[in-house]
């Protein structure tokens, strides 16, 4: 049997390997399989990297949209700051916080409400003689933020308010009606004095009867300044 | 000797075709100059049939070249590329593929008792093709010890290193393998 199994090669080799054979075809099946292989694996960076650049130029793409939106709606922002600023927002924008800005003697109109800059010590102090208007109130303006009553009855439908403000931030005010439904702000008071200046403000319009809040609002420091009204019968009689 | 029949005429033939080759793939010309042969007979001793032995074959190659880097030069390379090429020919016997698709021949592959192969057929009368049959009808652990070490001249060391087994294990195989192989002569299986 060992002398059998010794020649079993040979055997093999000339009856059932005979053509079994490793030839040129077999190396260049293994070469063939080997390329294909290494093209496979540099597609796969090569589609990774391209996917990666798709996705960071549509992040890039995505920032830059976002900040150009924020930066239009900046602009937009600041244009509506200018608007404002000129306090020239037509009727019916009184909700605008409008800061006015002008030298003695500027008006500015918002709808029918009229503003004036005046001197510092314009305030009405006290009821004169000779005057049609009454002195509604007179106040010191303290504390973050004030609400001042007062109420329109009768024939005193006009009214005229003064804010000295002489702090360091601008004051907000509103002018509110309580007996409307909601408490509605009055469109076209509601603006912002600036810091160290003084102005007065009307209505063209008489104020229907109620009562009314004349609101303060600085918000993030103290107020200081004083504030006053005057009520009367016509729009005239506000000045005499 | 195994090696000296390896290098056969296709190492002159071959070596001018991939003559421009990168490092890597000269190395692999090479090795397929030097030991294809061998490991499509191997691959062969396994399977009993010629393509599915050639496609095991260049997996083989394929698998050499992908692993390259792992090879220690400490070890021989021909029990290194004989350890992959049987890992090839095992897997395949043993995927799924096999299993589904061929469960009948699965057995005759394994398990050959009457049924010589097509190449084979016309040595069937021959005495050295009825040991061959009965080399091929053996449980594959006993054949592949038989043929490890009468057909690729393989020592029980370098056997033992490629099927990762005991020495003692392979002597046993060897051993019980020539003992099945003589009862069958004796028998007249074939």
């Amino acid at each position: 049997m060992e002398n059998k199994l010794k020649n079993l090669r040979n055997d093999m080799i000339s009856s059932e390997l005979k053509n079994i054979k490793f030839g040129s075809k077999q190396k260049h099946n293994v070469f063939q399989q080997l390329h294909e292989k290494k093209a496979k694996r540099t597609l796969l960076p090569k589609l990774i990297s391209v996917a990666v650049t798709l996705s960071l130029l549509f992040f890039l793409g995505t920032i830059t949209i976002d900040h150009f939106t924020s930066e239009e709606r900046t602009n937009s922002n600041m244009n509506t700051g200018q608007e404002e600023q000129a306090a020239a927002a037509p009727a019916g924008e009184g909700t605008y916080k409008s800061i006015l800005q002008g030298d003695v003697g500027t008006i500015v109109e918002n709808g029918d409400v009229i503003f004036e800059r005046v001197a510092d010590d314009s305030l009405p102090v006290e009821e004169t003689d000779g005057t049609m208007g009454d002195l509604e109130f007179l106040i010191s303006l303290s504390g973050l933020d004030h609400s001042q009553q007062f109420e329109i009855n009768g024939e005193f439908k006009y009214a005229k308010f003064w804010i000295q403000n002489t702090g360091s931030k601008s004051i907000t005010i509103s002018l509110e009606d309580i007996t409307r439904k909601d408490w509605d702000v009055i469109e076209g008071f509601t603006v912002r004095i600036p810091a160290g200046e003084t102005w007065s403000f009307y209505s063209k319009n008489a104020l229907s009867n109620g009562t009314y809040y004349l609101n303060f609002t600085l918000g993030r420091a103290y107020m200081s300044g004083q504030s006053a009204a005057i009520i009367a019968p016509t729009l005239a009689d506000l000045d005499r | 000797m195994a090696n000296n029949f390896a290098k056969s005429s296709h190492h002159t033939e071959l070596n001018d075709i991939y003559t421009d080759q990168p490092s890597e793939e000269t190395w692999l010309n090479d090795l397929m100059n030097e030991y294809g042969q061998e490991i499509i007979w191997l691959a062969y001793s396994y399977v009993r049939d010629r393509a599915i032995a050639e496609d095991l074959a260049q997996n083989a190659f394929i698998k050499c070249y992908q692993k390259r880097e792992e090879f220690k030069n400490n070890s021989s390379i021909k029990t290194w590329i004989y350890r992959i090429t049987i890992n090839c020919c095992k897997d395949y016997l043993r995927s799924s593929y096999v299993k589904r698709n061929i469960p009948t021949n699965m057995k005759e592959i394994l398990n050959r008792e009457r049924a010589p192969s097509s190449e084979s057929a016309y040595m069937e009368k021959d005495t050295s093709s009825t040991l061959i049959e009965c080399v091929f009808s053996l449980g594959p652990k006993y054949r592949e010890v038989i043929i490890l070490h009468y057909f690729e001249e393989l020592k029980v060391r370098e056997i033992k290193e490629i099927l990762q087994l005991n020495e003692n294990t392979i002597k046993t195989r060897l051993k019980k393998a020539k003992e099945i192989l003589r009862k069958k002569i004796d028998r007249g299986d074939f």
